[in-house]
């Protein structure tokens, strides 16, 4: 047995364990290093001595704690409702609700904080508004509860998709069985329902608490002296002031700990609800009556509606006219013309050609990892495994630090290349992938492809013959909304681009900080035309309708 | 071209457990070989290694005089059919039967691929649904997809995982007709895997029924039956009530004790007569009920009509219950609670060593290769 010549699963099962070392074990081992050894070369605790020290600097961990806190707290109760309303009675144009709630989460994140400043900031046009016509002085949106309420409305939706999912694996005869027993509808909520969900809520409210912690432009716009955790990070990666890439290394060390932290407490939590549902029929939805109905459309489309309110807004916007970055009185089409001009030379070409390539390495990658996972489980494969689920804890920014620190010199210089902001995006968005395809590899039995070969098949000819296009339609559904998270994706891309490599969602995020206000709502607009047709493609195509983040 | 398999020590194991320990068997060219047994005895293990999707831990595999341990499956000129059927979802019912043509090592020209892939699926009855997509089909039509799909390819062997378990009882009668008239028609050498006894004895020509990795019996359908070479062959295919008995000799001649009575022991192996205790194994239609006269008193506890035959449920004096078939006759059955006799047609009782090993009558054949070498 001994001598038989190497698999080719085997072959790609090593080069991908080496691309992993590569481009992930290797720049974490260098941002280890980078927060220990002074440039000097010599061992120091400077650096986290420093991070400790002052309040500036490890407060901005508590405020990123209590920022993701309350959203996850907000998005959990918003979204729950939400999703019990929308799941379990009979509402008008769900099919509205639900397009606009998936809008909310999917659009460049970008907008929501900028346009929310536009609307409600110091110089915002509805703050004017109020405050000259009705004497009304609206609270401060800069800080703390801005950045919540922001977070919150793009979050909420994950946990309305996540939740939606769940309520439909839970038996009709459950519901009956407790009315039976005597149980109110209000009491159900609390005593069946909620505890059946409790696994997926649990899930849900990591993704959001992950996501709130390492949330970087919200914070970074709208927080202003609320400075958080990955503005920090990025502050002392990039920023004007007390500039250091041993401080920065030392911060996204102290940063990967907290979420790993976070990631194992909700792995224990998780394995305390764990259980198994399979609904035979689902709930049945009830028609809401008299005035519960009516508070329930009032709750479901006011929340749509705040969701969504920075996207109409930035649309308006973008039509107004604008002069030296300031908008004036009337409409015109003069945003766009200067954004056409300055996005048609590169930040849209560079939109696509980035976001092409990163979605199909990606979506090639993760069928290959899936299938050495799924069907060929061995000691390099759960290395694989694991390596693969690293990233999804690691806040976007610190990828960007590691992989700058690790390819700004030596044998292989990639920093301001559009081959570093692919390896970003592949390495962030590869876990989502691998989880999803994983899930419909499971489904496929592995007889089919046993009967490919029995009929002459190579291994791989079986594979790519048989299998691949067996997963296709549920790696296609997944693929679209990688897409969108790849074209939208900033806190990473901030830290790689170059003037080369900027994207829409740069150019936005540029044009903000420039005080080009009209470019940056132009842009911002077309990223969202963009999307929104991902989507709609995503509704037309994908058979289930399914969303898996 | 049909093949003989040969394999010789076989050894299986995932870690520390062992499925097959030490395994030797022939197949005959053209045969309709089954392995049958029940769940967990390495069965369906055997069939994939032989197929080349499970490894091979020790001995060899050859299919006439090539070693085939270290071939790929897809070298191997193999048909296989699976238990879920494997049809490829995505292609339609004419490009399930073309795709293994198109995938030979030696192409055959276009025109002549369509003509097979044609015959093979008129052959089994699936023409009609030819540019169909295999989800609506229903299960039987499926796998007669995949039988085609195997056998158009013209391989060297056939093997066949528990073919027809998803099928419903009709079809899998059905169904099993169209398998071997099949297999006699293309004259392959086939191995079939299956737990169900009845199964294997309407398609096969010699069955080998396996447990706990290995091979207890190979022979006819009719050799295992009648004369089962130990007490698991006995008790796996068919029913049987098993009695304590005892031989004994007296005036030189054996005599056979069991339930009470006693009776020459005619059938016995010659160095089997002496004094010693035995399991007597009487099949339901080896019994015959008599009111009065001879035998091993019995009491009816229940019965059951089935149409052909009467279902008696007995228990002995000493406390053993028995299951006995009878023709049923018109008005003419017993009542519950009825005292009986019941005589045991000797020539076809089984007698096995006291721990069961061994069947201890004359006229056990069993082609088992390790128990002709010991």
């Amino acid at each position: 047995m001994k001598s038989r010549k190497m698999d080719v699963w085997q072959i790609i099962s090593f080069v991908i364990l080496a691309l992993y070392a590569l481009f992930l074990v290797l720049p974490l081992f260098q941002l280890l290093v980078s927060s220990v050894i002074n440039e000097e070369g010599q061992f120091t605790w400077e650096f986290f001595a420093r991070f400790f020290g002052r309040e500036t600097y490890y407060g901005t961990l508590l405020n990123s704690f209590k920022v993701a806190v309350a959203v996850t707290a907000t998005s959990l109760t918003v979204g729950i409702l939400f999703s019990y309303f929308y799941s379990l009675f009979d509402l008008k144009g769900k099919a509205f609700l639900q397009i606009m709630a998936i809008l909310a989460c999917m659009s460049p994140p970008v907008i929501g904080a900028y346009s929310w400043i536009q609307m409600f900031g110091r110089g915002g046009i509805i703050t004017k508004l109020l405050r000259t016509a009705l004497g009304i002085r609206m609270p401060s949106i800069y800080g703390f509860g801005g950045i919540v309420l922001v977070i919150t409305c793009q979050l909420f939706p994950l946990v309305f998709l996540y939740i939606n999912g769940a309520l439909k694996n839970i038996d009709n005869s459950l519901i009956e069985a407790s009315a039976g027993l005597g149980c109110s509808s209000f009491k159900r909520f609390f005593k069946i329902i909620l505890p059946l969900c409790m696994p997926t809520i649990l899930a849900a409210g990591l993704l959001v608490f992950m996501r709130a912690f390492a949330d970087f432009s919200t914070p970074l716009l709208i927080g202003k002296g609320y400075q958080t955790f990955p503005v920090l990070i990025y502050n002392s990666f990039v920023g004007e002031t007390s500039r250091s890439q041993n401080f920065a290394s030392a911060v996204s060390v102290v940063g990967i700990i907290v979420t790993a932290l976070i990631f194992f407490v909700q792995k224990f939590a998780n394995s305390k609800f764990s259980f198994t549902m399979n609904a035979l029929h689902s709930i049945e939805t009830h028609k809401p009556r008299g005035l519960s109905s009516v508070l329930m459309h009032v709750y479901c489309y006011f929340i749509v509606f705040v969701a969504m309110m920075p996207q109409f807004f930035v649309a308006f916007q973008s039509f107004r006219k604008c002069k030296g970055g300031v908008f004036q009185d009337g409409f015109s089409l003069d945003s766009y013309a200067e954004a056409f001009d300055k996005i048609m030379k590169r930040s849209l070409p560079n939109t696509f050609i980035i976001g092409v390539l990163a979605l199909a390495l990606v979506i090639f990658l993760a069928i290959l990892i899936a299938y050495l996972v799924v069907r060929r489980s061995n000691a390099v494969n759960n290395v694989i495994d694991t390596l693969s689920m690293v990233p999804y804890i690691i806040p976007g920014a610190v990828v960007g630090i590691a992989l700058v620190i690790t390819f700004n010199r030596g044998p292989l210089v990639l920093t301001g290349t559009a081959a570093i902001m692919i390896i970003a995006l592949i390495i962030r968005r590869l876990p989502y992938t691998i989880r999803s395809s994983v899930a419909i590899l499971q489904q496929i039995p592995l007889s089919i492809e046993e009967a490919a070969i029995s009929l002459g098949c190579s291994k791989l000819k079986a594979f790519f013959l048989i299998t691949v296009p067996m997963m296709a339609g549920g790696i296609m559904s997944g693929a679209i909304i990688s897409w969108i998270t790849i074209i939208t994706e900033l806190s990473t891309a901030i830290i790689l681009y170059s003037v080369n490599t900027e994207t829409l969602t740069l150019t936005v995020y540029t044009s903000v900080v420039q005080g080009n206000d009209g470019v940056a709502a132009a842009v911002a607009t077309i990223l969202l035309v963009v999307t929104t047709i991902s989507l709609l493609l995503f509704m037309k195509f994908s058979k289930n309708k399914e969303l898996s983040i | 071209m049909s093949v003989t398999i040969k394999i010789d020590h076989a050894h299986k194991c995932y870690g520390n457990n062992v499925i097959i320990e030490d395994l030797s068997v022939r197949i005959r060219e053209g045969e309709f070989f089954t392995l049958l047994g029940p769940s967990g005895c390495g069965k369906t293990t055997l069939l994939r290694m032989i197929a080349g999707f499970n490894s091979i831990e020790g001995g060899d595999f050859y299919f006439n005089d090539t070693r085939i341990n270290d071939m790929d499956p897809s070298k191997r000129r193999i048909g296989m059919v699976f238990q879920n059927y494997a049809i490829f979802p995505h292609l339609s019912v004419r490009e399930n039967v073309m795709f293994g043509l198109k995938n030979q090592p030696v192409k055959l020209p276009k025109a002549e691929m369509a003509e097979q892939a044609e015959k093979f699926m008129k052959l089994m009855h699936i023409e009609e649904y030819a540019e169909r997509k295999p989800e609506r089909l229903s299960g039987g039509q499926q796998q007669r997809v995949a039988l085609a799909r195997a056998l158009v390819i013209q391989p060297d062997v056939l093997l066949m995982d528990e073919p027809l378990s998803n099928l419903d009882a009709k079809l899998r009668v059905e169904m099993r007709e169209t398998i071997r008239s099949i297999q006699r028609s293309v004259g392959i050498t086939t191995v079939y895997v299956t737990h169900d006894q009845e199964e294997a004895m309407a398609v096969s020509d010699r069955i080998a029924v396996m447990n706990l990795g290995e091979i207890q019996q190979i022979g006819t359908p009719q050799a295992i039956y009648q004369r089962p070479a130990n007490l698991f062959v006995a008790s796996f295919i068919g029913r049987t009530n098993l009695l304590d008995g005892e031989i004994r000799m007296e005036n030189g001649v054996a005599m056979l004790h069991a339930g009470g009575v006693s009776a020459p022991a005619a059938t016995l192996l010659d160095e089997e007569k002496k004094n010693q205790k035995v399991i007597v194994s009487v099949r339901p239609e080896e019994f015959i009920i008599t009111r009065g006269g001879e035998g091993i008193e019995a009491t009816v506890v229940s019965s059951t009509f089935l149409g052909l035959n009467m279902h008696y449920f007995l228990r002995l004096a000493d406390g053993t219950d028995v299951q006995v078939i009878k023709e049923a006759e018109i008005d003419d059955r017993l009542q519950d609670g009825e005292t009986v006799r019941l005589q045991m047609k000797l020539g076809k009782i089984n007698v096995f060593c006291e721990d069961g090993s061994r069947n201890l009558v004359r006229g056990v054949t069993n082609d088992n290769v390790r128990k002709q070498e010991a």
